[in-house]
C-alpha cells in the first residue's frame, strides 16, 4: 500500500498522540491506520515516537510528584497578615477623612446658619463672617494667632470653622495645651480664604482655655 | 458554585479577607508550581507565588478586569518575577532533590529524571513555559494562550518544538548511558 503520509504532517499528529499519556502499546493501537502504516516504514518517525512516549512518561512522572506542591502554611499566614494590617490602614485612612469632611460640613452647616440667623436679627446685613482687619488683632475674642502663618490681604474674607481637634494638633496651631488635655477639644478655626488657618482657640470652657 | 476571580478579587479589595483568602487557596498551588518548574528552585517558587499576592494586594496593581482575566494577570506578573530571578542566574538544583525520595522517582531511572529536569530547566523561557503549563500543568489551549497571552497556534508550535529539543536531549542521555531505551512504566 502506498505510504502517502510524509514526515512533515506525521510528527504533530504523533506528539499529540503521545502527549495522552495512555500506555504506549494501548497508544499505537489507536494510531490512525495511516499513521502506523507512516511509522513502519519511517525509521525517524518511529524514532521520534517512542521519544515522544518517553517523555510524556517523564513529564506525567513530574507531574505526579508536584502535585501536592504548594507553599508552605507559614507563607499563607503571612500574607494573610499582611492583607489584615492593610485592610486595618485603609480603614483607619478612610474614616479620618470622613471625619474631617463630616467637620468641615458640619462647620459649614453651623456657618450657613449663623449667617441666615444674624441677618434675620440684625438690620444691615454684613456679608463677610469674620472681615482681614481683624487679624491685626487675633486675640480679640480669645484667638490667639497661628504661628508662620501667611499674612491676609487686606479685605480677604475669613471664616471660623467649629473644629474637634487633638491636643497635639492644638499644639501645632500654637495653643499652649494643658497636659491633662487627653481627648479632642471643641475649637474654632478662623480660616482664610486660601483655607490656611489663621487664629485658633479653644472653645470649651473646662478645657482650661482661659488659661492662655 | 465557584464565585469567578474577578468577584473575589472586587470582594477582596472591598476589604473581605475572606474573598482574598478563597482566592489565595484556588490560585496559590497552580502559581507555586509554575515558579517551581520556571525556576527549579523551591525557595525561589515561595518567594514568586508570594510576591504575585503582595501585588494583588498593592493599591496600585495595574490589573484591569477590560484587559483580561485576573488568573492571566497572576501569572503574567510571576512570569517577570521568574525572568528577574533567571536574570540574577541563581537556578538551584533543589527540584532533583524535592524529588528524591519518591518511590515513583524508581519507576523511571534517575538520571533520566534529572536529565529531564535539567533540559526543561536550559529550555528557551517561551518553550519552557509552554510545556509547563501544557504538559505539566495540563492546560488545555486555549487556557495556556490566555496565560501566556499568545495566539493559541503558537502555543502548539511552541510545545512541539520544545518537546522536539527534550527529546533530543534525553536521547543523547540515554545513548551516553548506553541505554537504547529506558525502562518506562505507564500506569494509565
Amino acid at each position: 500500500m502506498k505510504n502517502v503520509m510524509n514526515c512533515r504532517v506525521a510528527v504533530p499528529k504523533l506528539v499529540e498522540c503521545a502527549r495522552r499519556a495512555q500506555p504506549q502499546e494501548q497508544m499505537r493501537a489507536r494510531l490512525q491506520p495511516e499513521l502506523k502504516r507512516h511509522l513502519d516504514v519511517c525509521a525517524d518517525c518511529q524514532e521520534r515516537w517512542d521519544a515522544e512516549c518517553s517523555l510524556t512518561a517523564g513529564l506525567r512522572l513530574m507531574r505526579i510528584q508536584a502535585s501536592a506542591g504548594r507553599a508552605p502554611l507559614a507563607v499563607r499566614s503571612a500574607v494573610m497578615q499582611g492583607f489584615a494590617v492593610q485592610e486595618f490602614v485603609a480603614r483607619r485612612r478612610k474614616s479620618a477623612s470622613h471625619r474631617w469632611l463630616w467637620s468641615v460640613a458640619a462647620a459649614a452647616v453651623l456657618l450657613i446658619s449663623a449667617v441666615a440667623a444674624r441677618d434675620r436679627l440684625l438690620p444691615v446685613p454684613s456679608a463677610p463672617v469674620y472681615l482681614a482687619d481683624d487679624q491685626n488683632e487675633p486675640q480679640q475674642e480669645g484667638f490667639i494667632a497661628v504661628a508662620y502663618a501667611p499674612p491676609l490681604a487686606p479685605g480677604e474674607l475669613v471664616r471660623v470653622i467649629h473644629m474637634e481637634l487633638q491636643p497635639a494638633e492644638l499644639a501645632s496651631l500654637g495653643v499652649n495645651v494643658d497636659p491633662s488635655w487627653t481627648t479632642e477639644l471643641p475649637a474654632d478655626v478662623l480660616v482664610g480664604q486660601d483655607g490656611f488657618p489663621r487664629a485658633v482657640r479653644v472653645s470649651d470652657e473646662n478645657s482650661g482655655a482661659g488659661d492662655y | 458554585m465557584q464565585r469567578p476571580d474577578e468577584e473575589l478579587y472586587r470582594l477582596m479589595k472591598e476589604g473581605e479577607s475572606s474573598a482574598f483568602a478563597e482566592l489565595y487557596d484556588r490560585r496559590e498551588p497552580g502559581l507555586y508550581r509554575y515558579a517551581l518548574h520556571m525556576t527549579g528552585s523551591v525557595t525561589a517558587a515561595q518567594e514568586i507565588a508570594h510576591d504575585v499576592f503582595l501585588q494583588l494586594m498593592s493599591a496600585t496593581n495595574r490589573f484591569d478586569a477590560g484587559r483580561g482575566s485576573l488568573e492571566g494577570w497572576m501569572y503574567g506578573v510571576a512570569r517577570n518575577l521568574v525572568r528577574v530571578f533567571r536574570r540574577k542566574g541563581s537556578v538551584e538544583a533543589a527540584v532533583d532533590q524535592v524529588f528524591h525520595d519518591d518511590i515513583l522517582g524508581e519507576l523511571i531511572d534517575s538520571e533520566t529524571m534529572a536529565a529531564l529536569h535539567t533540559a526543561i530547566r536550559e529550555l528557551p523561557d517561551h518553550y519552557r513555559e509552554a510545556v509547563v503549563l501544557c504538559d505539566l500543568e495540563e492546560r488545555n489551549y486555549d487556557e495556556a494562550a490566555r496565560l501566556m497571552g499568545c495566539p493559541l497556534g503558537t502555543v502548539r508550535s511552541r510545545l512541539h518544538r520544545a518537546r522536539g529539543l527534550l527529546a533530543a536531549k534525553l536521547k543523547r542521555v540515554r545513548q551516553g548511558q548506553g541505554i537504547r531505551r529506558p525502562e518506562l512504566s505507564f500506569t494509565g
